[in-house]
């Protein structure tokens, strides 16, 4: 059920890049930026590279690529995870399917895991 | 039934996680509610959820909530704290490490006014251990939470029970979650698992074997079940999402809690359902959990924690404004007129 609110509805913005897509952690408490893996981002059946992405939380914006080093920095469970997806021409007013998957591997035992796909249609703003 | 026993009600804030994670409740908002229903007076958090400076939270943050518990005449009873030795997936940290990572939560229970923190059993007796001069330090309880898939005769719970023994701690003791102790696997899970997630009956079924088979260790469970959805061509996610239940519940005989009574520091009343008419729980007998202490005079906090939201969007106030109507009738049975 946590699973549900991976993607925030109406989070869609069309930027002067691409698109900014809201994420929310679907666990229930905060967890390390280390232990969160982000994967298999797609817009409307496009994969986007997670080396070309970067992310806006905790004031600050960051490549994907340095989340697993961060683990003393943590994703507080009610904040919004902005994902800045490169793109050509995003248009706001337009509909884009977003798909992703993002895994969890809380910290406190070795075996948990959780995967999550969330994949949702949104109109860019 | 009820001589003698000082059990004072409570509730654990994670039962109210479908309303803090919605953002319809921020924290002082679950704190006025938790009074204005009168679910408390006792209130118990997670440090990973409520505070967003843990695990070192400021005198500010620390300062808020001492305010907004006073206002709302509620009283801190018991802090949830983890055993992050994982920070990076498959590379553990050195005990040092994670004494120095639990010592910073203690202290920032002690300044958020808790006197207990409820610790978890991936921290090791040896890690306990080493903290338990900070404890005294900080006048600060320490309970291991009896949680499923293990109970008291699992080796790693035994590590504890003989570590508690050779320091002779007052400051060290146990926290039972009545989940560890239950009857059934709760139907609001398997339905989920069926009718919401769409997951094969064959593979809830298969679990649901597994789950009540005591001659598996909680690793078999998981083992067999893997293998199972492996050889079915089951979904890993369908796989992952049904395993939970070896991990969250547990077949523990609720009777034997008293052979730790003494240590006992806090309780847990996991539930995930109330029955309409009665108020109990089909998946754990609260009753049965409580008959030992009861019988034995426990004092302390027991803590409402409703985890339904694992499963649910369900409303957990009303949840638990539910269980604690059970829970008084458990507690304060009604006097029975004298037989003519």
């Amino acid at each position: 059920m946590l699973s549900d609110l991976l993607i925030e509805p109406d989070s869609l913005v069309a930027t002067t890049t691409g698109l900014s897509l809201g994420l929310r952690l679907p666990w229930y408490q905060s967890l390390p930026l280390s232990t969160v893996r982000l994967s298999e981002v797609a817009v409307d059946g496009t994969p986007l590279s997670p080396a070309g992405l970067s992310f806006t939380l905790n004031g600050q914006t960051r490549p994907l690529t340095v989340m697993p080093g961060l683990t003393g920095e943590y994703w507080f469970v009610t904040d919004t995870l902005h994902l800045h997806l490169p793109l050509s021409g995003p248009r706001r007013g337009t509909d884009y399917l977003c798909r992703l998957r993002l895994q969890l591997f809380p910290p406190y035992a070795e075996t948990l895991r959780r995967d999550n796909v969330g994949a949702l249609r949104m109109r860019a703003r | 039934m009820s001589g003698g026993h000082a059990i004072r009600l409570g509730v654990s804030l994670y039962s109210f996680t479908n309303e803090f994670l919605g953002r319809s409740h921020d924290l002082p908002a679950l704190l006025r509610e938790t009074a204005a229903r009168g679910l408390g007076p006792g209130v118990e958090a997670v440090g990973f959820q409520s505070f967003r400076s843990f695990p070192d939270v400021t005198e500010a943050e620390a300062g808020a909530f001492r305010d907004a518990l006073a206002e709302a005449g509620l009283r801190p009873t018991c802090l949830g704290i983890t055993a992050d030795r994982f920070l990076q997936p498959g590379q553990a940290i050195a005990d040092s490490e994670l004494i120095e990572f639990h010592a910073r939560q203690m202290r920032s229970a002690h300044r958020l006014g808790f006197p207990l923190v409820r610790f978890q059993h991936a921290a090791t007796p040896a890690v306990i251990r080493a903290l338990v001069p900070l404890a005294e330090s900080l006048e600060l309880r320490m309970g291991l939470e009896v949680h499923a898939p293990l109970f008291l005769d699992h080796p790693v719970i035994l590590a504890y029970r003989e570590m508690f023994e050779a320091v002779g701690s007052p400051l060290l003791g146990f926290i039972p979650d009545f989940g560890a102790a239950a009857r059934a696997v709760p139907e609001v899970q398997t339905a989920y698992f069926r009718d919401v997630l769409g997951a094969p009956s064959r593979a809830v079924d298969r679990a649901l074997f597994l789950w009540h088979d005591d001659n598996l260790q909680p690793l078999d469970r998981l083992t067999d079940f893997a293998a199972f959805c492996a050889a079915e061509g089951i979904d890993d996610r369908f796989r992952d999402e049904i395993a939970l239940i070896f991990g969250i519940i547990g077949r523990g005989d609720p009777a034997r809690w008293s052979e730790i009574m003494p240590q006992v520091f806090h309780l847990h009343a996991k539930f995930y359902d109330c029955d309409p008419q009665d108020g109990s729980d089909p998946a754990i007998d609260t009753a049965a959990n409580l008959a030992p202490f009861l019988a034995a005079g426990w004092q302390g906090d027991l803590s409402s924690e409703w985890e339904g939201h694992v499963t649910s969007r369900g409303d957990g106030f009303a949840m638990v404004e539910a269980q604690q109507r059970y829970l008084a009738t458990l507690l304060n049975p009604p006097a029975r007129k004298a037989e003519v």
